[in-house]
């Protein structure tokens, strides 16, 4: 069930009406059944990985709480690593890892077929196992205690609006508010309506509009040149960005209707200045999640400036790859990687220069820029791929005007009124970060005269309504993940 | 609780509203006719002649000249297959008569490939059928589909705003580019595009062999039946096609030639029904100022090809 299909239109409101129906010792019932029904939409056998990962990280929290001797606790530990990983690394990455161990013992004129298994990647799984995994880290360490209840604990695990895409919750978070008591907050639930037809506008305006002319460019990956690579890579930056950022509105929002607080997960982050910054306003809940349990038991920064660097990059790559079992996905978390250590060994210069009003917005034109060419890596198929579109990009600009025109033409843009109706949605999605980077806009809005707000989320809405592409709905970019 | 939901009953009503009178206002505005499903609102009794057909037979017909003396009508939609064509005829077969002369144009491609129903743009090239059929007659039927069909300025997109101050309100309604002449420099390009789509994409199978389309063959099958019962008179035509067309097809289509007769002529011994090619006429082979593009005619070619049929088969037929 996509959050922009017809199914979700009625699914929500008849959950969101029981929730508020149900007594308050039963709605973690009914967010389970609920959250279950949700995710059996999509394949109903798979239910039960999701079952045998609670199952498993549920019993070892438990078993971690229960036995006080280091040893037994890091086995318990260790094998639920094991177990909720391996579970992830068949479904994800047998193949790829298949693939490359072949590719590279056939090097050596082995000749070699790889193994390969005819599987369906479960939707969400790396974000659910992310979450299990940091439940279960989390009370290893004694940051929190093991939740007894199993039916609360499998409600947080499974909790529909943010099941298949995130945010990745932490339990200190998202639990508690699974067992506390709700009443309805008017002004909450409003403010939910209202992100969540933000994140429809970024969705199924903005991101489905500009995948069409993605998809023209990258359907014909291997031959086509020029102009249309810059246009479909910042057509894709943004797609990306609408996409998965308008999910994460849409899941938040849903939240907020029963009471939830979701953590924000997108922080206006093609407005950052450093790799760092934007790191820190991209796909906070993952970026978070690596910082935790990846780059500071590595010894995070607490280190040599050799070793930070290590660290760092280890985790960008695992990033990579949490990201998809391909390459490329690898090569772009190196990428990042690389990035952030080279602005760590001119940290002092850098900043100096970003403190100047023209140095912040050459920086933020130049982070925006350099995020564009590494999602170059994140949509091309293959390496081979993303190489011919970087050293394409530039073919036939010598000609300036016949490489704008026939870039154009290629991507379909031939039309003014496309052209220009593309512009618009980018100025006000920009407009939008730009008032939204250090602020809350919906709040900002909120406090204006009743007036104002209609008109403004009645053309909000209307633009929804008229501008949505109206085909069978799109799949979110993430839920290959 | 009660005030929330009021407030979005409030908002659902207000944008509802909004989107009704837009909608009112756009099909009021809005005079273009992309599709050519507009004449299925006036589809005359007691045809008389008329045809059936994908784009070849929309472009491969012209009745002006004979609308005076006989009652004449176009079926055919870009794209169209057999398959729509015989729910088509299904539909309104009571304005045929007895002895009505129905073309079926015989495309190339008509007996060929994949189901259209697996085609990526099926369920965007579906949407137009909502307008005149009936639902038992449109493939992959549903009401979703059906209700957004009636609201045709949910899909207009970035040219809402410009068909709401009526920029569209003197668009040309007739044929897109039927006068237009086949620009010799580029028909070899064209020809090259047209005939990977239309014996190509969709129409082999993984070792290449052609894939016969058994639902379009029976759909055939059950324009004839119609056309019996009705009284009227069927025949199968292939229009002129260019004869950079043809010779590509002859050269670089393995087999094409001997797959194509051996479906039509074991329909025609099942069924008996006549079959005129006139796809290498001479009379067109060589002309390119008959064609808009490499196989399809322009308003000329499709006047002399329509004076051609009624010449040759029509009148004789009726003497």
């Amino acid at each position: 069930m996509l959050f922009n299909s017809i199914d979700f239109l009625i699914f929500l409101p008849i959950v969101f009406i029981l929730y508020w129906a149900f007594p308050h010792k039963y709605r973690w019932a009914l967010i389970l059944i609920s959250s279950y029904y949700f995710y059996m939409s999509w394949n109903a056998k798979y239910m039960i990985l999701i079952l045998f990962t609670t199952f498993i990280s549920y019993t070892a929290a438990l078993l971690i709480e229960k036995f006080e001797d280091r040893t037994i606790r890091k086995l318990i530990i260790t094998a639920t690593l094991i177990l909720c990983l391996g579970v992830l690394f068949f479904f994800k990455y047998f193949n790829f890892v298949s693939s490359s161990v072949t590719d590279f013992l056939n090097l050596f004129t082995l000749q070699l077929h790889p193994v390969t298994l005819n599987l369906i990647l479960p939707v969400g799984i790396s974000f659910y196992t992310f979450q299990t995994l940091s439940y279960v880290i989390d009370v290893y360490r004694g940051d929190i205690k093991a939740e007894r209840h199993f039916g609360i604990y499998a409600a947080f695990i499974s909790f529909f609006p943010q099941l298949v895409a995130g945010p990745i919750e932490r339990s200190r978070h998202l639990l508690p508010q699974i067992k506390a008591v709700h009443r309805f907050d008017y002004d909450k639930a409003v403010y939910g309506t209202k992100i969540m037809l933000w994140g429809y506008f970024k969705k199924i305006v903005i991101a489905d509009m500009l995948a069409a002319y993605v998809d023209v460019a990258y359907v014909n990956q291997k031959t086509n040149t020029g102009f249309m690579w810059i246009l479909a890579t910042f057509f894709f930056t943004l797609q990306i960005y609408c996409d998965f950022s308008g999910y994460s509105d849409i899941a938040i929002g849903t939240a907020k209707l029963l009471d939830i607080d979701l953590m924000t997960n997108f922080k206006s982050p093609y407005f950052a200045s450093s790799i760092q910054e934007f790191w820190r306003r991209w796909h906070i809940s993952l970026s978070t999640w690596f910082k935790d349990y990846v780059y500071i038991p590595l010894g995070g920064n607490r280190c040599s400036k050799v070793r930070r660097s290590f660290n760092l990059l280890v985790t960008f790559l695992v990033s990579g790859l949490w990201h998809g079992a391909n390459w490329t996905y690898v090569i772009w978390g190196a990428v990042h990687g690389i990035a952030q250590i080279i602005e760590s060994v001119f940290a002092k210069s850098l900043k100096a220069f970003r403190a100047h009003k023209i140095g912040n917005i050459l920086s933020t034109i130049f982070v925006f820029l350099f995020c564009s060419f590494a999602w170059i890596f994140f949509r091309a198929e293959t390496l081979t791929d993303a190489v011919h579109i970087i050293s394409h990009m530039f073919t036939g600009i010598g000609n300036f005007s016949a490489y704008i025109e026939t870039g154009l033409i290629a991507l379909g843009l031939n039309d003014t009124a496309a052209l220009a109706y593309i512009l618009g949605l980018v100025f006000l999605l920009m407009l939008y970060d730009y008032l939204n980077k250090d602020n809350d806009l919906i709040l900002t809005v909120t406090q204006k005269h009743p007036a104002f707000q209609w008109c403004f989320y009645t053309a909000l809405g209307l633009f929804v309504v008229f501008f949505a592409q109206k085909g069978v709905a799109a799949e979110f970019v993430y839920f290959q993940f | 609780m009660r005030k929330f939901i009021k407030l979005l009953s409030v908002y659902v009503c207000i944008l509802a509203l909004i989107v009704l009178f837009v909608n009112c206002w756009y099909i009021a505005l809005d005079h273009r006719d992309p599709n050519n499903t507009n004449k299925f609102n006036n589809v005359p009794d007691h045809i008389q002649i008329c045809n059936f057909g994908s784009s070849h037979g929309l472009y491969g017909f012209n009745y002006e000249g004979y609308e005076d003396t006989y009652t004449c009508f176009n079926f055919a939609l870009n794209s169209q297959t057999l398959s729509y064509d015989a729910r088509i005829l299904e539909y309104y077969q009571e304005h045929l008569q007895e002895g009505t002369i129905v073309f079926v144009t015989i495309s190339y491609n008509s007996f060929f490939g994949i189901p259209e129903t697996e085609y990526a743009d099926f369920e965007t090239k579906n949407m137009r059928y909502y307008s005149f059929l009936p639902a038992n007659l449109i493939k992959n039927y549903n009401i979703k589909a059906d209700i957004l069909s009636k609201f045709p300025s949910l899909y207009a997109y970035e040219t809402l705003p410009l068909a709401l101050i009526g920029h569209y309100v003197n668009a040309d309604t007739s044929l897109s580019g039927w006068e237009a002449v086949a620009d010799e420099y580029h028909l070899p390009d064209n020809t090259t595009y047209a005939i990977k789509n239309h014996l190509i994409t969709g129409k082999l199978d993984e070792n290449g062999k052609r894939i016969i389309n058994q639902e379009e063959i029976d759909a055939l099958y059950d324009i004839l039946e119609i056309c019996e019962s009705k009284g009227a008179v069927p025949i199968l035509v292939t229009p002129p096609f260019s004869l950079v067309y043809n010779n590509l097809i002859d050269m670089r289509v393995k087999d094409f030639a001997a797959d194509f007769e051996a479906v039509i002529n074991s329909i025609i011994s099942d069924t008996g029904v006549t079959y005129y090619n006139y796809a290498k006429d001479i009379r067109f082979n060589k002309d390119f100022t008959y064609f808009r593009d490499t196989d399809h005619l322009n308003k000329m070619g499709a006047e002399l090809f329509t004076n051609i049929l009624m010449e040759e088969i029509v009148y004789p037929m009726w003497e």
